[in-house]
């Protein structure tokens, strides 16, 4: 039996193999030594690249602090620092002085109410936002600055508001500039230190949120018990020291997305094979012969205008990160242990306890006074876990969130006033160490310049699915059980983000050597492009895709190179057509990459593919059936835009190939044959003139002739220059146009050669419908 | 659209916002002598408070207790408070209209209240129900003075809550 052609490796020799295998390519390729090279330049590094990222393995061994921080220093997270402590500000003014701004407005308490909701949806709103500013370019410090001034100025200005309508609009500027707090900061944070630092940093950061919450009451309650003056001054007072802040946090700058992590492993990556390939030339890799790399991006990854990914790209990029999808739950408890815990503990002290709004106000300093060595102690415990294993550090917050549910029962069910207390601080202080965690994880396990998005995208769901639903949540349960068994019933679903929390980390590692493989191979490719060495026009690398919960794609790797035909081959079921959708982005894969000269397409939107040359043609006729032939072939070239000529060019020779769409131009494409319907399918390359087409079951149905009539046509198109991939269940046809087959079976590419060795592998054919073939043609 | 909405929030705020008649600084001219402030109480209750420095008498000023319900803003008048059949009733909303909607106006330092609204949910509790009374100073054509509202909050156990 002869040996599966499964892994790269294999296959490379098999590629070795072809007597023609580039018919319109100049220079020599070596397609299987440089995929081989990929992958053991990725395996080599990744060791390397987890230590850069903080991942030793050991706990040990941890530069302090201040080591840490190298020449950035402690300015950063104490500018950032203060900006989240006197965002605090608003929030406690509201939650404080609530009745006196409802008496001297003459709104109602639940109007009040209402507007801390709007506000927490205003903050959800500014969120992503705010991530897609500051996507592109380092505007991150200037926006942290400029949110934070705007914050200022709102809370000063609430000092003046004369009616409804004022104290809402100035919710609302002060929401969005919030908005900042939650998808810019934790990113800026994480890439002005390096990452043995950032679990300190991010808890210290946590901490500064928690000073705000001691400190503001105690202001509040000096200028209006001490000092005898009225809730407006308190707002002007914060406001104030807010703007003083604001003027601290000026000098914050923006070095820039994995400026001290990623960039940090494409400069070892470049190191290593400076001295492994002696000749190479030295070349930055920014530009080259094809120009396909064009310019290095805001993180330092080679990045073409063309396929630099967009905000909802990035988007659906991240929610395809398992870790960031575990991570909901936890997510969603952070928002309830916000605004609703805090505002139904309110409710709570008032009336079990009768603590009126000073009593409150201390209680609440008390507790958030507890949670800052919490979450220091954390900082420097969790930077030791997550160093020695990230999986370790999620399944300590884990068991401290679980720390929150018997806190919460305690405090709420205990008859002792001391009792009481202490399990709220339990709550407080577990509840701290929350935020550090979940975005040191979050911002790993996503690529540097999608950090932003992943910690908006965070921030939405705590925002929303947290504060909003905890509302809800309490509300209903404490309308008819009352405030204390509200805050119990809350207790469930805080338990199911430890549950999850304490899950996620088996994924962690795993989506953080995701981020370093991506990293390893764009230098790679730089590399390698630097070199002038040729790489395949496609090269889908370790593609995994699953629907929803239903794995069809194992580990693929497969590979065309420029005007190749190619025939992906195999049973019903066994993922052709998967594959071709994850080429042209139809669907997009939960591991692995899709390179197109050179650039990484992965998460790259289908219309965006069909630009770089991409064109698939959908197995079933595709066709639009209501419209008439030449209608069709003018959506085809709707992409075209206002490129009239071109497209006037592609009907006529759409016409030309096929006399007979010619003659049915004004034809419905249902009323055409079964051949004719799949020559107007084909009409798109004609149109589109891709550089990669990519046809699904082109002869299903048809009879020979009319199939003879199609390959010729195929031909013709290869004769332009378009690379074809054929998915087929018929060998003899697939053989008859093809130089290199692929046989894909359960997922798993089980052949990857010339296509005439297919017929020698009776172990694939013979458990098929290609037997028979086989025999035919032997 | 971006300056749009910057503009119309703008004129929002502006329109909304003010630098007179705003009070900065608090000020005592009536304190409440009972109940005590978080004290549980029965119905009826006495509400008493002390004004040395304000004259008050029928014409104004005077003053508007506002039980379990925000009083009117500044400048406001109590005709606010009443629907369209009473303003078109001649004398309305007199003393008794207004007292039917937990708002009791006196012109002496002291109202009894008879009833107390039903609490909203989260202001239930085991301990007694917590209600809220705040007091205003009215000018002689029904209208708030100034910003200044003094409160005083208690609990009523739930057996002698109105409707």
């Amino acid at each position: 039996m002869a040996p599966e052609t499964r892994k790269p490796a294999k296959a490379a020799a098999s590629r070795k193999a072809k007597t023609d295998p580039k018919p319109k390519t100049a220079a020599p390729v070596d397609e299987g030594q440089i995929i081989d090279d990929l992958d053991e330049g990725r395996l080599r590094m990744r060791g390397r690249a987890r230590a850069i990222l903080g991942i030793t393995g050991e706990e040990t061994g941890r530069p302090s602090m201040l080591a840490a921080a190298g020449t950035v220093g402690w300015y950063p997270v104490i500018a950032l620092g203060l900006l989240v402590l006197v965002d605090q500000f608003q929030d406690c003014l509201l939650l404080i002085l609530g009745p006196e701004i409802s008496q001297t407005l003459g709104i109602s308490k639940g109007l009040l109410a209402f507007l801390g909701i709007l506000k927490t949806f205003t903050v959800m709103a500014a969120t992503l936002p705010l991530a897609a500013y500051v996507q592109r370019g380092r505007r991150r410090a200037m926006t942290a600055t400029a949110t934070g001034l705007a914050f200022a100025l709102a809370t000063m200005l609430c000092a003046f508001v004369a009616n409804l309508w004022g104290l809402l609009g100035l919710l609302v500027v002060n929401g969005a500039s919030s908005g900042s707090t939650l998808s810019v900061h934790p990113s800026l944070l994480v890439d002005s230190y390096p990452p043995e630092a950032r679990v300190r940093v991010l808890s210290l950061y946590r901490a500064a949120v928690a000073v705000g919450t001691v400190v503001a009451p105690l202001l509040i309650v000096v200028v209006t018990v001490a000092a005898d003056l009225t809730w407006r001054t308190a707002f002007l007072v914060l406001g104030l020291v807010s703007l003083a802040a604001v003027i601290v946090s000026i000098r914050l700058r923006d070095h820039g997305y994995g400026a001290l992590d990623t960039d940090e492993i494409r400069r070892e990556v470049r190191a290593q094979s400076d001295t492994s390939d002696t000749s190479d030339t030295g070349d930055t890799g920014d530009t080259d012969d094809t120009g396909a790399v064009g310019r290095l991006g805001e993180d330092g990854e080679a990045v073409h205008p063309a396929t630099e990914l967009g905000f909802f790209e990035i988007i659906q990029r991240v929610l395809l990160v398992p870790t960031f999808v575990r991570l909901v739950a936890a997510w969603a408890a952070v928002g309830m242990l916000s605004f609703p815990f805090y505002t139904y503990l309110f409710f709570y002290l008032d009336n079990r306890w009768n603590m009126g709004v000073e009593g409150r106000s201390l209680f609440l300093a008390l507790i958030a006074l507890v949670s800052i060595p919490c979450v220091l102690a954390f900082g420097s415990l969790g930077e030791g876990l997550y160093r020695r294993d990230p999986g370790r550090m999620m399944r300590l917050v884990g068991l401290t969130t679980g720390l929150i549910v018997i806190g919460l029962v305690v405090g709420v069910e205990s008859p002792i006033f001391v009792v009481m207390i202490l399990g709220f601080a339990v709550v407080s202080g577990a509840a701290a160490v929350l935020a550090p965690a979940l975005y040191m994880v979050t911002l790993s396990v996503v690529p540097p310049t999608m950090r932003p998005h992943a910690a908006g995208l965070a921030g939405l769901i705590a925002a929303g699915a947290g504060s909003i639903g905890g509302l809800l949540i309490l509300s209903s349960i404490g309308g008819r059980y009352g405030t204390g068994n509200a805050l119990v019933v809350l207790a469930l679903p805080i338990a199911l983000g430890a549950w999850t929390l304490y899950r996620a980390g088996a994924q962690t590692t795993a989506d953080i050597d995701h981020v370093i493989d991506d990293v390893v191979e764009h230098e790679e490719i730089a590399v390698l492009r630097s070199q002038h060495r040729h790489l395949p026009m496609l090269a889908c690398r370790h593609i995994e895709f699953a629907y929803g919960q239903l794995q069809v794609l194992f580990d693929v790797d497969f590979t065309v190179d420029e005007g190749e035909r190619v025939a992906l081959l195999g049973t019903n079921g066994a993922g052709k057509s998967t594959l071709l959708r994850v080429v042209s982005g139809l669907g997009l894969p939960s591991r692995g990459a899709v390179h197109f000269q050179g650039a990484d397409i992965t998460y790259l939107d289908a219309e965006r593919r069909l630009d770089l040359g991409i064109t698939q043609i959908p197995g079933g006729r595709a066709i639009f059936g209501p419209l008439s032939v030449a209608d069709n072939l003018r959506v085809y070239g709707h992409s075209l835009g206002r490129d009239r000529k071109s497209l006037q060019r592609g009907i006529d020779a759409t016409f030309e190939a096929f006399p007979r769409l010619d003659e049915r131009r004004n034809q419905l494409a249902t009323s055409l044959s079964g051949g004719e319907q799949q020559m107007l399918a084909l009409g798109k390359a004609f149109i589109l003139q891709p550089q990669l087409l990519l046809i699904d079951e082109l002869s299903l149905g048809l009879a020979p002739k009319i199939v003879g009539e199609l390959l010729a046509m195929v031909r013709r198109i290869n004769e332009t220059g378009t690379a074809i991939v054929l998915v087929e269940q018929s060998l003899n046809i697939a053989l008859s146009i093809v130089d290199h087959a692929y046989f894909m079976e359960k997922g798993e590419i089980r052949f990857d050669g010339p296509a005439p060795d297919l017929l020698g592998r009776p172990d694939l054919l013979r458990s098929v419908f290609l037997e028979g073939a086989a025999k035919g043609l032997g | 659209m971006r300056r749009l909405a910057g503009l119309l929030l703008s004129a929002l705020l502006v329109a909304s916002c003010a630098v007179h008649g705003l009070d900065f600084v608090a000020t005592s001219a009536i304190q409440i002598t009972s109940p005590a402030n978080r004290a549980s109480v029965l119905l009826p209750l006495q509400i008493t408070w002390t004004a040395p420095s304000i004259h008050s008498s029928p014409d104004g000023p005077y003053f508007a207790v506002f039980v379990d319900r925000a009083p009117v803003q500044p400048g406001q008048s109590l005709r606010a408070l009443a629907d369209s059949s009473c303003n078109s009733t001649p004398g309305c909303p007199d003393v008794s209209y207004l007292a039917d909607r937990f708002v009791y106006v006196t012109d002496t330092t002291s109202v009894t209240v008879d009833a107390l609204p039903a609490p909203i949910a989260a202001s239930r509790s085991t301990i007694g129900d917590l209600h809220q009374a705040t007091i205003v100073l009215i000018d002689g054509n029904g209208r708030r003075i100034g910003e200044t509202a003094y409160t005083v909050e208690f609990r009523a156990a739930g057996d002698h809550v109105g409707a």
